[in-house]
């Protein structure tokens, strides 16, 4: 998977998770710190990412924190290596 | 804006999420089609609360969670608001709709249930079921809290399976600041129309001294 094939994916996981977003999210974006996303609504994101990639991604266990597009894309990419 | 009639059960120090829920069905559910899609509950209560519809003033109450309701109208969304003031009035407990559980101590289980086929007794079930695999989840598991739904498609009427089976599965998991976050998979069957497969979010915090 490209990496804009990846920020696709998140962008349809934020979407779904939260709704209709405010401009275009970018590798910039950090989830959290621009109030995109809470703790609860985070799991949420991650089970549909993970539900739309049809993987576990395993860099994301329970203390991950890193919630900045630009980490998440790297992490997508790896993983669909 | 309508407060909606809640108490606190048994020995619990908080209005269950289940009661609000169907107190704010009653609300919504004139139509046979209501559903419940989503809920959330990002803090729990123990005085009343006020369910606040679509856009309208909250008078100043403060949110203690939302829910979204698919009907024959559209999307509802409801805010639910503390009122300030003295707590919701108690009322007596009930007895568990649950049994014969089974867990492997990590978020994985099933148990059997008996209910009265209604939106709520549905949601108690769930709860307590998802609650008391939560609870094995260490030796000393505390403040257990059920913290959203999603991704459901519960009817409002008293349409569920009576008797018959839930399972979860755990799909996330998180620490945020101390507590377990998840996010599990709940599947039902049962002698009736049991609902399609949904999400619940717990938290709770897990010590193993």
């Amino acid at each position: 998977m490209t990496r804009e094939d990846a920020l696709a994916a998140i962008t349809k996981a934020l979407t779904t998770t939260v709704g209709d977003i405010d401009g275009a999210i970018t590798e910039d974006t950090d989830l959290v710190e621009d109030g995109m996303l809470d703790s609860l609504d985070s799991m949420t994101f991650l089970f549909e990412l993970e539900n739309d990639l049809g993987m576990k991604l395993e860099a994301i266990d329970e203390t991950y924190e890193d919630f900045r597009v630009v980490s998440i894309v790297d992490i997508v990419v790896a993983a669909t290596a | 804006m309508q407060p909606l009639n809640v108490f606190i059960r048994g020995t619990r120090d908080y209005v269950q999420g289940s009661q609000i829920l169907g107190r704010t069905a009653e609300l919504v559910g004139t139509d046979d089609s209501a559903l419940l899609v989503s809920a959330k509950f990002t803090q729990i209560t123990e005085r009343g609360v006020l369910a606040v519809f679509d856009d309208a003033d909250a008078g100043g109450g403060l949110e203690i969670g939302r829910a979204q309701f698919a009907t024959a109208t559209g999307r509802q969304t409801v805010r639910f608001c503390e009122v300030a003031g003295d707590k919701a009035p108690p009322i007596e407990d009930v007895p568990r709709v649950t049994a014969n559980l089974e867990t492997d101590g990590k978020g994985t289980g099933s148990t059997t249930f008996a209910i009265a086929g209604t939106f709520e007794s549905y949601l108690v079930a769930i709860i307590e079921f998802v609650k008391a695999v939560h609870a094995r989840r260490g030796e000393r598991v505390t403040d257990i809290w059920f913290t959203a739904l999603m991704g459901a498609r519960l009817p409002l009427d008293a349409s569920y399976p009576r008797t018959g089976t839930l399972r979860v599965a755990p799909k996330i998991e998180r620490v945020v600041d101390g507590r377990l976050q998840t996010l599990s998979l709940v599947d039902t069957e049962g002698d009736g129309n049991a609902p399609p497969q949904f999400q619940i979010c717990f938290s709770c915090v897990v010590g193993n001294d």
